[in-house]
């Protein structure tokens, strides 16, 4: 159990720590509780934390504000968790650097899910450049990657789900690359994703459809006979999303 | 009655400058009436004392002996078509009873010629039509005597019966009334009114200006409820309803941001106990015992959640962004087909209106489930149908379910309100979704309507909700 991911788990109310505790321990963390956010900040000089589970309402310091402080001092990932699901909440928790967030109450196999994709992610790329970018350009669209949104060339907002969103974003990361099924199902949603090949061509025929002028001759995303699919279009990072 | 509404106008200042000139107007026809009936009373005047005048000469002369008739034209008197005798005696009184009679003359006269010794036995006086002869002797006389401003139109007669039973007669040109005095009337009008109503033109565009901001700070105080205060103006009536609206304003908005402040709390104090439960809720061994358990987590949250919603509508904090509203509908669908429901949506063209993205998608979200879970599918197509500058996007959605009972429609806006409370258990929906839905498109200046739809027999074949929302 030495090697096992060590969860700082930061909430005021005992109620749902120590049984949250409780839990993460029998799914194989190692999980110290803290009970506000002083108490956080002292563990965290002595100890190396894989992850943070931070609750954003606490009296003292709130969440917010101790993620914003271990964004900057340090690259352990947060999951932020919220009462209240409104985009308000999650456009700032992610801005302040949080990587991402559970609105309570939460089913804990979800929030397990999360931990281990965000904990694949900080291994896979310790501080990679895409950090700093927080969009893509491309043909005229724009994928914002902070507030997860995808404006046409006309600036009018596309809703898409976040599977489509995700795959849209490994798309725009390997630009020119073609990506067969399992590297867009490992990029887009992790290895342990429980989902079937059809499931990958299904989002792509939806990602067509909104993106694409005419879905049935693909003119962005488009098959490549034997290997999988490309974004065939210059893409733009961009280094803050309402950047020329 | 309707021509009075229509031309009557709405507006204050329309209101108060209409009523003020047409008081102005009843003033000055009174006014001019009082002037009419005073030259009226003038002219008699003048008449009595002509035809005294002449009455008195002339019973001087009989009582003299003299001739009854003066030359003092001279030969212009005897010229064809001058010759008119304006005193006359004769046996009978030339008056006959067709004539119109003029008993202000009588009175007049009775006044006078008394204490003038004139005797008579009585006095009788009418009006008759001048003939040609005497209107142009008057002309002549008004040339002479450098007058002008009489027309003769009329001529009075006044007969006295004398002492002998003869008759005394004399004709007296009577006067026009003058048309000067219609003329000055309207003069006068004119003047008044330019003299009133210009300043008060301008007073009440002051107060209308005045009112106008007021009014706005009213309307924009209703669309963000967000207190701004409005700068006092115009008369001390207005300054004073300014102040009290801007306290009332800032007053509701702190009630509002109290209740705000107060529903942040109750979400998280009872979520937080919610999600502790859920977490050992997963310590259930009986599978069977945690999915239930589980469902009913997920229905208090939902409940919640709406509970919250449609407290916090009207100010979400959201702004609305122009957003491809087909393509939303597209991912709605879409989610429901993941879930295994029957979503048709027909193809239409990319519509871009400016929404507050997630309300409208929870709107939507409500309308379609309910379509799915009481109609088994729905068919949704989109129209937008243009206006000048502003056009409208209705977003019409078909289920196959037995539809609601005409009269309980309305009904299923309210909160809470479920048409089979027997069927809470089965379809497990909030008796919010609608409320929700039709509140988020009411704050989008839309509106959410339901009706049944009927075939051909009249026969009700399913639900059709439409959600219309203005574009641009």
């Amino acid at each position: 159990m030495t090697d096992a991911p060590h969860i700082l788990l930061i909430d005021d109310e005992p109620s749902l720590r120590e049984p949250l505790a409780e839990y993460l321990v029998g799914q194989g963390f190692a999980v110290t509780e803290a009970g506000d956010a002083a108490k956080a900040r002292t563990l965290m000089r002595d100890q190396r934390f894989a992850i943070l589970l931070l609750d954003i309402m606490m009296p003292g310091e709130d969440g917010l504000s101790l993620c914003r402080h271990v964004a900057a001092q340090s690259e352990i990932p947060v999951i932020l968790l919220t009462a209240k699901g409104e985009a308000m909440d999650r456009i700032i928790g992610l801005e302040i650097g949080a990587d991402d967030y559970v609105v309570k109450p939460f089913d804990p196999r979800e929030l397990v899910a999360r931990i281990k994709t965000v904990l694949r992610r900080a291994a896979r790329a310790p501080q990679p450049i895409e950090d700093a970018v927080q969009g893509f350009e491309f043909d005229g669209w724009r994928l914002d990657t902070v507030k997860r949104r995808l404006t046409d060339p006309d600036g009018a907002l596309v809703p898409i789900s976040t599977a489509e969103f995700k795959l849209l974003q490994v798309f725009c990361e390997h630009a020119g690359h073609v990506l067969n099924r399992d590297q867009l199902l490992d990029l887009a949603h992790g290895r342990e994703a429980h989902l079937f090949d059809r499931a990958i061509d299904n989002q792509i025929s939806r990602l067509r459809k909104k993106v694409e002028a005419d879905n049935r001759t693909p003119r962005l995303i488009k098959t490549v006979w034997g290997g999988g699919y490309t974004l065939a279009a210059r893409v733009r990072r961009l280094a803050s999303p309402d950047s020329p | 009655m309707k021509l009075v509404q229509r031309l009557w106008p709405s507006s204050l200042s329309g209101r108060l400058l209409l009523t003020i000139a047409l008081a102005l107007l009843v003033g000055q026809l009174l006014n001019a009436a009082l002037m009419v009936r005073a030259q009226r009373e003038q002219a008699m005047d003048r008449v009595a004392a002509e035809a005294a005048v002449r009455l008195i000469a002339a019973t001087d002369r009989l009582e003299q002996g003299r001739p009854l008739r003066e030359r003092m034209l001279g030969r212009m008197g005897r010229a064809p078509g001058l010759r008119f005798r304006r005193t006359q005696l004769t046996d009978t009184s030339p008056i006959t009873p067709q004539m119109q009679r003029v008993p202000g003359l009588v009175s007049r006269l009775d006044a006078i010629l008394p204490s003038y010794g004139v005797s008579y036995r009585r006095i009788e006086a009418v009006t008759v039509k001048a003939p040609p002869r005497a209107r142009r002797m008057e002309r002549l006389a008004a040339e002479i005597g450098g007058r002008n401003d009489r027309r003769i139109r009329q001529l009075a007669l006044v007969a006295v019966e004398r002492p002998d039973g003869r008759w005394l007669s004399v004709h007296v040109p009577v006067a026009e009334a003058s048309g000067r005095i219609v003329a000055t009337i309207i003069a006068q009008t004119v003047v008044l009114y330019l003299v009133m109503l210009v300043p008060l033109v301008w007073l009440t565009r002051r107060i209308a200006r005045s009112m106008g901001t007021l009014r706005e700070g009213v309307a924009r105080f209703e669309r963000t409820q967000e207190a701004e205060p409005i700068e006092p103006s115009g008369p001390s009536d207005l300054v004073a309803l300014t102040r009290s609206f801007n306290a009332m304003s800032a007053r509701i908005s702190a009630m509002l941001n109290e209740k705000d402040v107060m529903l942040g709390a109750i979400g998280h104090d009872l979520k937080t106990p919610l999600a502790a439960l859920r977490v050992r809720v997963e310590s259930v061994p009986d599978e069977r015992h945690r999915s239930r358990m589980v469902a009913s987590i997920d229905d208090i949250t939902r409940t919640l959640d709406d509970i919250l919603s449609l407290a916090r509508i009207g100010r979400t904090g959201e702004v609305a962004e122009p957003v491809n509203l087909v393509a939303l509908v597209e991912m709605i669908a879409e989610e429901f087909h993941d879930l295994g429901e029957d979503v048709a949506l027909a193809d239409a063209p990319r519509i871009v209106a400016p929404l507050q993205l997630t309300w409208i998608r929870r709107a939507l979200r409500n309308v379609i489930g309910n379509a799915v879970r009481y109609g088994e599918r729905a068919r949704v197509s989109i129209a937008s149908t243009a206006g000048a500058g502003s056009g409208s996007v209705a977003i019409t959605i078909d289920d196959d379910g037995p539809g609601i009972p005409d009269d309980r429609i309305e009904q299923m806006f309210e909160p809470f309100t479920r048409l089979e409370a027997s069927r809470n258990m089965a379809t497990g929906g909030t008796g919010l979704g609608l409320t929700l839905a039709r509140a988020i498109a009411h704050q989008h200046g839309g509106s959410l309507t339901l009706q049944n739809r009927r075939g051909a027999g009249g026969a009700v074949e399913g639900l059709r909700a439409v959600l219309t929302l203005p574009v641009g």
